[in-house]
């Protein structure tokens, strides 16, 4: 039935994303790919000739996401995210419902900000920290703990930089970024509103109508708290907090070094007598810093215009950070370069040989096929059926190996360029938004589910399928037609 | 131009919630996770959050 490269390919494939969601001893999650597309190099089923041809492609994405990591890196490491937890419940004045639009809001900003695997690695922590500390009940820890991974995976959609995946497609089918984000980020924040509000239904009985308060203008010794506003204070959470820790250790667990992919090693530090040396608060030191990282974002967009290449902008951003925290704290650059996981560089070089060699023992070929025709009818069809194949692929596939099989196929369909952007931009909607009904859909999904139970969090996968398979899909339609609506309104 | 816009509003929301909570260069140590107020040690928002919480 299958000559013997396509069902090697198809083997390797389907082991390697078993492993990679797997990773059985907490594996590398580059090492699978790895294996695979090494195996496939020596079957040559994808030619040695092609290997400078796929780094030329992956090289610049995975380089622009190592300069984001490694400013979120530097970041932390002076503090940066500190006091996160305590100015969001500063915030809420005691509303659990406004504590829920800040953790949303965090969400959203950390990712637009640095990119989703990251803004899971900061903010999962502190949401962990702040519903624990304000003792809420399991039931309304959900939530917040929810929304907030939902809202921080599907935000990497608006902007393109806050992604992998993204900017591997993008340099695929040669889209510029700001062309990217003027059809894409209306239609996206649609969505990613649409899945906060209908959350925001789902959870209504759920969210807290009063939380814990901090009185007081600025936190200091006169601080009190409001304890007759505690939600349930003799009501315990349901699960035991995790005690475990040893003294004068951060209040949450780190994430094991194994799981650094494509992340950060690298989680707040929240205020704690332990963190001595980033106890200081030094003000004129995070307003440069926050500068900095608001600069080099806008930064990308005014290069892409000017043909900068993007990574090299990300790269100059990432030197100046450490540069200025050098002159500063007098810390060098030794211990970003230990932190920062390089691997990426190979994780997204293998993934791609692997979909490369699908794309060659003919999957996509036969994809084009089948889709060619439906999709290229109008933009409807090219929104909702290149969306559609994207969420379906990447929940069972997961989304990045989806995204790159998505996007080689609307490649190869020989679509005229509005149709096809139209169907690239529907195939980015199924992958970052899609991709959220399944935990298995992205891999910051995954990580988010590692760190809870790290933290004593009993959050299983039928718990949230039992509220993504109603709100996701909802969120992707409507972002697939505002997609349309908006492109077709406003430019073809 | 409107990229320009959006970030300087969102990093303008993302100081907000990131900022700490004091305008000038302070010692965190002596001046919060261990609070005068005997009250804070034990319970609350404002002890666990500037103490060791799971250690209370």
């Amino acid at each position: 039935m299958f000559d013997f490269p396509t069902l090697f390919t198809l083997t390797l494939f389907f082991l390697m994303v078993l492993f990679l969601i797997w990773r059985p001893h907490g594996i590398n999650e580059s090492i699978p790919p790895t294996i695979s597309a090494i195996l496939i190099l020596l079957a040559g089923i994808v030619p040695l000739s092609d290997v400078s041809k796929i780094l030329g492609i992956v090289s610049g994405a995975s380089i622009t996401i190592l300069s984001t990591i490694v400013m979120s890196i530097v970041l932390d490491s002076i503090g940066f995210f500190r006091w996160t937890a305590f100015n969001l419940v500063k915030l809420a004045a005691g509303s659990g419902v406004l504590l829920y639009w800040y953790i949303n809001l965090l969400c959203f900003l950390m990712t637009i900000f640095f990119n989703n695997d990251g803004s899971i690695l900061i903010t999962t922590p502190i949401i962990i920290h702040i519903v624990t500390i304000l003792k809420l009940k399991a039931k309304q820890q959900f939530p917040y703990l929810l929304s907030g991974a939902l809202v921080a995976t599907a935000s990497s959609a608006p902007i393109a930089v806050s992604n992998l995946a993204n900017l591997i497609a993008l340099e695929i089918v040669g889209l510029d970024l700001n062309s990217y984000v003027s059809m894409m980020f209306v239609p996206s924040m649609i969505g990613i509103t649409t899945i906060s509000l209908l959350l925001f239904y789902y959870f209504r009985k759920d969210i807290p109508k009063r939380i814990a308060s901090i009185d007081g203008k600025s936190f200091d010794s006169s601080s009190s708290i409001s304890h007759d506003s505690l939600a349930d204070m003799n009501d315990p959470p349901n699960y035991p907090p995790p005690h475990h820790l040893p003294p004068h250790h951060p209040p949450h667990p780190l994430p094991p070094h194994h799981l650094s992919h494509p992340l950060p090693d690298s989680v707040p530090h929240l205020p704690s007598a332990s963190t001595n040396n980033a106890a200081e608060i030094d003000m004129s030191l995070f307003k440069i810093c926050m500068a900095i990282v608001i600069l080099i974002r806008a930064g990308l967009f005014v290069g892409a215009g000017f043909d900068i290449p993007i990574e090299w902008i990300g790269i100059f951003g990432a030197l100046v950070l450490i540069g200025y925290r050098w002159y500063r704290k007098g810390i060098g650059p030794y211990d970003i370069l230990k932190k920062t996981p390089w691997h990426i560089i190979l994780f997204a070089f293998s993934i791609y040989v692997v979909v490369y060699a699908l794309h060659n023992i003919g999957l996509t070929a036969l994809l084009v096929k089948l889709l060619r025709e439906p999709l290229s009818a109008n933009y409807l069809s090219a929104s909702l059926i290149s969306g559609g194949l994207l969420t379906v692929m990447s929940n069972l596939f997961n989304n990045l190996p989806s995204v790159m099989i998505g996007t080689f196929t609307l490649a190869g369909m020989g679509l005229d360029q509005p149709t096809l952007h139209v169907a690239y931009l529907a195939n980015i909607i199924g992958s970052d938004i899609g991709s959220l009904i399944i935990p298995m859909g992205t891999l910051a999904s995954l990580i988010w589910m590692f760190l809870l139970r790290k933290n004593g969090v009993r959050i299983g996968w039928w718990d949230c399928i039992k509220v993504t398979i109603l709100v996701i899909p909802i969120g992707l339609i409507i972002s697939l037609l505002s997609l349309y609506v908006w492109v077709e309104w406003l430019f073809y | 131009m409107f990229m320009g816009v959006f970030l300087l509003i969102s990093g303008s929301f993302l100081y907000l919630l990131l900022k700490p909570p004091v305008s000038k260069n302070i010692n965190i140590q002596e001046e919060f996770v261990f609070p005068k107020n005997p009250s804070l040690d034990g319970e609350g928002v404002a002890g666990c959050l500037t103490s060791q919480p799971y250690l209370r």
